[in-house]
């Protein structure tokens, strides 16, 4: 089944019915040897030769698709090769390649793509589902070239639109994400997409839709559609996205350039929009009926559309009254939401001010009297959470917080309930925790504490260290129980009354999150004992072990704690984690510099045993596809760890030391000390690789050249300084690969210019006093030289195969 | 201007035998009068007499030549210094009084490693041969001599620089060899009769400018690249007698006032051959290197002769031109039989050719990108098209002649990809191509 890509491509562009006749033959071939293959690899490589002249044969390419949904999936193929073992192409892999080239003959063979794609977005797998949702996109969407060079018009969008109306209401149920995609493209007002102008121009254009008939009929129908399916749904998120999806109608092209036509096609579509809003918000009696979340996103809609002269009408301003005027939603949108939309004509500090009146005012109003009243509305707006981002739950919390603060008792009885009944408040525990605590409220947080530790709810657990992080200035040895220490170390260690915790091995991020926080907040209350706790939460969660030095890191900034006034155990602790760490991001490094201020030789222990580690894991595992990602020396370095390091008096000295361990061969070590010198730079690579050179012993000159390797600073003295020293060829050949290196050029003719200069750069050695080295430079000249001419002609090779396969 | 690095790198690849012809030249014509004065009696060129060595031998690396009690020997070899202990080792019990040691390496500070140590070569010489005068001329030094407008013709003769001013006989034979349109179809054979010939017609006297002519232009051109073949031929195992120079062509396109006369030796007879005469416009100004010992000829179509001669007298004094024909060239009589053939030979040629040319522009359309040095598109087509590589090739250059296609880096592409695909649709509607020949 060899046959040549281009070639194909070449007889379907033809557009002769030869050509089509053989490529029909050819295809049909395909369909029987990918019925007979015995593995996903050559069924693969059938497709990428179909995908070279699909348009020809769509018909085969739904029959080949149906078998490969269909067939029993087959597991890779295990590929040897010298440089280890990698997996074959997967079943996954099929589709998803399947996928791409069903996308292609989208408008050719629409009915039998649409069928095929709804069902692979149903497919479990995040991947395939996505991508076949991609599809629905592509074809929903308002495409320039569809629209401007073709005839298909709205065709695409009319189709979709029958494709998802023919199904029954049970069945848009099931295909709920593919109606979402498609509808959310099919409101959309604007058209967008990209031609070549010529081989080297891409022009993106983005227009306006034309208001005809037709469109206004899709849109209507589109609003329709989503408001039959609404009240189906029983899912609040999905009812959530119906509205988000709605909203699209009533957006504004994103190019300015539009007329009152669509303007009036808008509002006409905004009008249609409201009646159906007022239904789902309001029962027959005008009764608020659905979630707030839900209501709220309708609410912020008409919010945005009221603050638009030309979209402020009548029946927006009505609705949005009507619904702040119901008293509960009022409550909802005081305690949740974004800040941004709950602002009227004042500005920002009136605002605020206005917001945090209302909320004292609310705490006012809670009495005994009305608590039952309270708990239900307070239950109701914590059940959002399923719905709603939880940023938008800020104002919540300090209302819950100043609740405990204000009113403990009343507090108490809501939270018990809570917890007694199980409900949606029990989540915001640790608001409460926090209002016992700054009304000093010992024996109801104590209260809390037994509870949680009662139910063995290990992320209510979490709550109980936030609550003990306090905030602002405070003295931690009086607000700070000896009792709550305990309690952390208990936590920390898994013991006593909180043993309950060790069923869960992986433990739940959010409360290793609190814990570290709280312990690193309250270092100063008791430095050696949490230094210990630090130090065994750490070593108990190595999963979290990024996180925990990002904390540590924070709490230096913030002044908690001070790492560099660790016990030499804990910081041989640090150190040999710091070495553990895949990569040592910003704050490890930062945490790093803090540790060896006063102590240089832990900050360049900790590169050693990295590059070390480097070298002998790489030595042990050759694979091609490796996903332990390992980064000795980081590509980011923290610019105030390498002045340190950089401007240490020991570091040159240091660095020469390890040197005895390179190696003449190429390998990992060799390699990240490179990198190690060429990231922190201060004296220059060339300053601390001629030491080395000095030695002019043909290992020591081998080792340079393996260690200049790709971090060459581009200075061609110390190269010069090599080939004086010496004749070997295996050396110099090594320095001329060296040499080679252009860094990042830019332009057509970048590497035939770099090369050009370089060239230029050597001509100044050609006097120079050793033979050895003028041969050598002169040599490399020459190779400079051709190597530009060769660049240069392949440039030229590239922009003429743009220009090829721009004009066929 | 030829630099001193062109030279070097043509000396680094000049054979063992064309260096010591070389080296053998500039010794007779004065180059190093401290050692031989110029004319001076030398062996003949290329025996060792001691070995009786003959040009038969000229692919050793290295060769000798002896004057008297003066001891020249040249090489090639690249470890010069290892060489020239060879020679004084072999030397070292003779009665020499000027030894000298010529190579085409860089000497540099003339320093040779022996036991380890590194001492002057000349003074190494001294000792261990007895004489007083030991010269070793190196690469610098014949750069320096071949830089002196006194043996241009040597360097000319030897080296073949593309940047000098006129071509050598090689030089001159690689320009009609590599340009199609200078290729003729008369038999070889013919060709050196034709040059007998015009040896015989033609003798050196400076005195005369010759305006030699004929209406087969092609043949005459290569009957005087024969000539010079001749000549050297003759010239092989002596000094050189005579230089023949060609001017580049087509040399209107020159300006003649950055050249310099130099370019033709004063004392040596030469023959300046100015070809293409009809195609240049300055004409006169060539009258320049009509020197003392230099004889120029004037070579052009016969039907441009008078126009060639007025040219050449415009420059306002008044000269002498002597017609020089060899009727032999055109003096073939062709029956009325044989040239219908050839007529209906052309029209059959021509036709051929356009439809295989369409054909091709078609494959070089459906194979597009089409990289030159794809050696199995190339194979394809050739099968297709049932033709051989030098038929493609020749495909290739019309296609390029004719403005139909041009080339980057290896890409061959087509000026008019539409009209090719066009052809291409057409040959596979009428089955000229097929698909499964077609498809690799």
């Amino acid at each position: 089944m060899k046959k040549n890509k281009a070639q194909l491509r070449k007889l379907m562009e033809l557009n002769n019915q030869k050509a089509d006749e053989y490529l029909a033959k050819f295809a049909c071939e395909i369909i029987a040897d990918i019925k007979k293959s015995k593995d996903n690899d050559s069924i693969l490589e059938n497709l990428d030769l179909l995908k070279e002249f699909i348009y020809k044969v769509p018909n085969e390419m739904i029959e080949i698709m149906r078998y490969i949904i269909e067939k029993k999936p087959t597991s890779p193929v295990i590929h040897k090769s010298k440089f280890g073992e990698f997996d074959g192409k997967s079943h996954k892999d099929l589709i998803l390649i399947g996928i791409e080239l069903l996308d292609h003959i989208r408008y050719i063979v629409h009915d039998e793509v649409l069928e095929l794609i709804r069902q692979l977005s149903q497919w479990e797998d995040s991947e395939v589902k996505n991508k076949a949702l991609e599809v629905i996109k592509k074809f929903a969407k308002y495409d320039f070239n569809i629209l401007t060079k073709s005839k298909i018009g709205y065709g695409a969008q009319r189709e979709i639109l029958n494709f998802i109306k023919q199904w029954s209401s049970n069945k848009q149920k099931q295909n709920f994400d593919f109606i979402i995609t498609a509808t959310k493209e099919l409101l959309n007002s604007s058209i967008e997409g990209n031609t070549w102008k010529d081989e080297k121009t891409l022009v993106y254009h983005s227009g306006v839709v034309g208001p005809t008939d037709f469109l206004k009929r899709i849109r209507r129908e589109t609003i329709e559609l989503l408001f039959e399916l609404y009240p189906t749904i029983k899912d609040s998120k999905k009812r959530l996205q119906i509205i988000s999806t709605l909203e699209e109608a009533t957006r504004r092209p994103s190019n300015v350039l539009y007329g009152d036509d669509v303007t009036q096609m808008i509002l006409d579509d905004i009008d249609q929009l409201i009646e159906n809003y007022r239904s789902i918000v309001f029962n027959d009696s005008q009764k608020m009926r659905e979630e707030p979340a839900i209501v709220a996103e309708i609410e912020k809609g008409l919010y945005w559309l009221a603050r638009n002269e030309k979209f402020k009408t009548q029946k927006v301003i009505n609705l949005r009254k009507d619904i702040l005027k119901d008293s509960f939603y009022s409550l909802f949108r005081l305690l949740v939401g974004d800040p941004v939309t709950y602002k009227e004509e004042e500005g920002w500090d009136t605002a605020d001010k206005k917001r945090a009146e209302a909320i004292a005012e609310k705490v006012l109003e809670i009495s005994e009297k009305n608590l039952r009243g309270w708990i239900t509305k307070l239950n109701i707006i914590a059940e959002q959470k399923e719905i709603t981002e939880e940023w938008h739950f800020q104002e919540f919390k300090r209302f819950l917080r100043k609740i405990a603060k204000e009113k403990s008792a009343l507090a108490d009885n809501i939270l018990a309930n809570a917890f007694k009944k199980n409900r949606s408040l029990k989540a915001f525990t640790a608001n409460f925790l926090d209002g016992f605590r700054d009304s000093t409220e010992f024996d109801l947080w104590d209260k809390y504490v037994t509870e949680i530790i009662k139910r063995k709810e290990a992320l209510l657990v979490s709550a109980i260290c936030f609550s003990l992080n306090l905030a602002g200035e405070v003295d931690l040895k009086k607000e700070i129980r000896n009792r709550d220490i305990e309690l952390l170390n208990d936590i920390v260690k898994k013991q006593n009354t909180f043993a309950f915790l060790r069923t869960n091995k992986d433990g739940h991020f959010l409360l290793h999150y609190a814990l570290i926080n709280t312990l690193t907040r309250n270092y100063v209350r008791s430095p050696k004992k949490i230094e210990g706790l630090i130090v065994e939460e750490m070593a108990r969660h190595s999963q979290y072990i990024s996180m925990y030095f990002q904390n540590l890191q924070m709490s230096t900034w913030k002044k908690w704690m001070d790492v560099s006034k660790w016990s030499e155990k804990g910081a041989e602790f640090l150190k040999q984690q710091m070495i553990e760490l895949p990569s040592l991001d910003w704050h490890a490094q930062g945490l790093l510099l803090n540790l060896g201020k006063e102590n240089f030789t832990i900050i360049i222990e900790v590169f050693l045993g990295r590059i070390k580690k480097d070298n002998e894991s790489k030595k042990r595992r050759r694979c091609l596809l490796r996903e332990d990602r390992y980064e000795a020396v980081p590509y980011h370095f923290n610019p105030d760890l390498r002045e340190h390091i950089a401007s240490h008096p020991c570091y040159k000295k240091v660095v020469c030391e390890w040197f005895t361990e390179a190696t003449v061969d190429w390998s990992v070590y060799n390699w990240d000390i490179g990198q190690f010198l060429q990231r922190v730079g201060g004296p220059s690579l060339s300053e601390i690789l001629m030491s080395l050179v000095e030695k002019g012993d043909k290992d020591s000159l081998m080792k340079v050249t393996r260690i200049m390797g790709p971090f060459w600073d581009g200075n061609f003295d110390l190269c010069i300084e090599i080939a004086r020293r010496t004749e070997n060829e295996k050396i110099l050949g090594q320095l001329e690969s060296v040499m080679y290196a252009t860094g990042v050029v830019s332009g057509e003719y970048g590497i035939s210019e770099a090369y050009e200069r370089k060239a230029k750069d050597l001509e100044q050695y050609t006097r120079d006093k050793d033979p050895r080295a003028r041969k050598f430079v002169e040599k490399m000249i020459k190779s400079f030289k051709e190597g530009a001419e060769r660049e240069r002609q392949r440039a030229d090779e590239e922009i003429q195969l743009r220009k090829i396969e721009f004009e066929g | 201007m030829v630099s001193d690095q062109q030279i070097i790198q043509k000396l680094k690849t000049i054979d063992s035998c064309r260096f010591e012809l070389m080296i053998d030249n500039l010794f007779h014509q004065g180059a190093f009068p401290e050692i031989v004065n110029s004319n001076a009696s030398i062996e003949i060129f290329g025996v060792n007499v001691e070995k009786e060595r003959t040009r038969k031998s000229s692919l050793r690396s290295d060769a000798e030549l002896i004057t008297g009690e003066v001891k020249i020997e040249s090489s090639t070899q690249e470890n010069w210094q290892l060489k020239l202990k060879e020679v004084i080792k072999k030397n070292k019990d003779r009665v020499i009084k000027k030894f000298v040691f010529c190579t085409n390496q860089d000497t540099g500070s003339k320093q040779i490693s022996v036991n380890r140590k590194s001492i002057d070569a000349d003074e190494y010489c001294r000792k261990n041969l007895h004489c007083n005068d030991c010269f070793i001329i190196g690469q610098q030094i014949l750069v320096l001599q071949l830089q002196n407008p006194i043996f241009f013709y040597i360097r000319r003769n030897f080296l073949n620089i593309s940047e000098d001013f006129f071509y050598s006989v090689e030089g001159y034979k690689n320009v009609l060899n590599q340009n199609s349109s200078l290729v003729c179809s008369v038999d070889q054979s013919e060709i050196e009769r034709y040059a007998k010939v015009l040896s015989d017609n033609l003798t050196f006297d400076p005195a005369q400018t010759i305006l030699l002519h004929n209406d087969d232009y092609i043949t005459l051109l290569h009957t005087i690249a024969a000539l010079g073949c001749q000549q050297i031929n003759n010239d092989l195992q002596n000094t050189i007698s005579q230089d023949l120079c060609f001017i580049k062509w087509p040399q209107n396109r020159v300006n003649l006032e950055n050249v310099s006369t130099s370019e033709v030796n004063d004392s040596i007879p030469t023959i300046v051959f100015i070809w293409g005469a009809h195609e240049i416009s300055n004409l006169s100004e060539y009258l320049m290197f009509n020197k003392q010992k230099a004889m120029l000829i004037f070579v052009c179509k016969s039907a441009f002769k008078d126009d060639v001669q007025n040219k050449i007298k415009n420059f306002g004094g008044s000269i002498t031109i002597q017609d020089l024909y060899i009727s032999e060239i055109d003096k073939r009589e062709v029956s009325t039989d044989e040239r219908e053939t050839h007529k209906q030979k052309i029209n059959t040629v021509v036709e051929t050719l356009t439809e295989i040319l369409l054909k091709y522009e078609a494959l070089v359309y459906f194979y597009s990108p089409f990289y030159t040095d794809d050696s199995g598109v190339k194979k394809k087509i050739r099968s297709v098209l049932q033709i051989d590589q030098n038929k493609l090739n020749s495909l290739n250059k019309l296609l390029l002649q004719n403005d139909l296609a041009s080339i980057t880096g290896r890409i061959l592409w087509l000026k008019q990809p539409v009209i090719a695909k066009e052809l291409l649709n057409d040959y596979l509607d009428n089955k000229t191509l097929n698909i499964d020949d077609l498809i690799t």
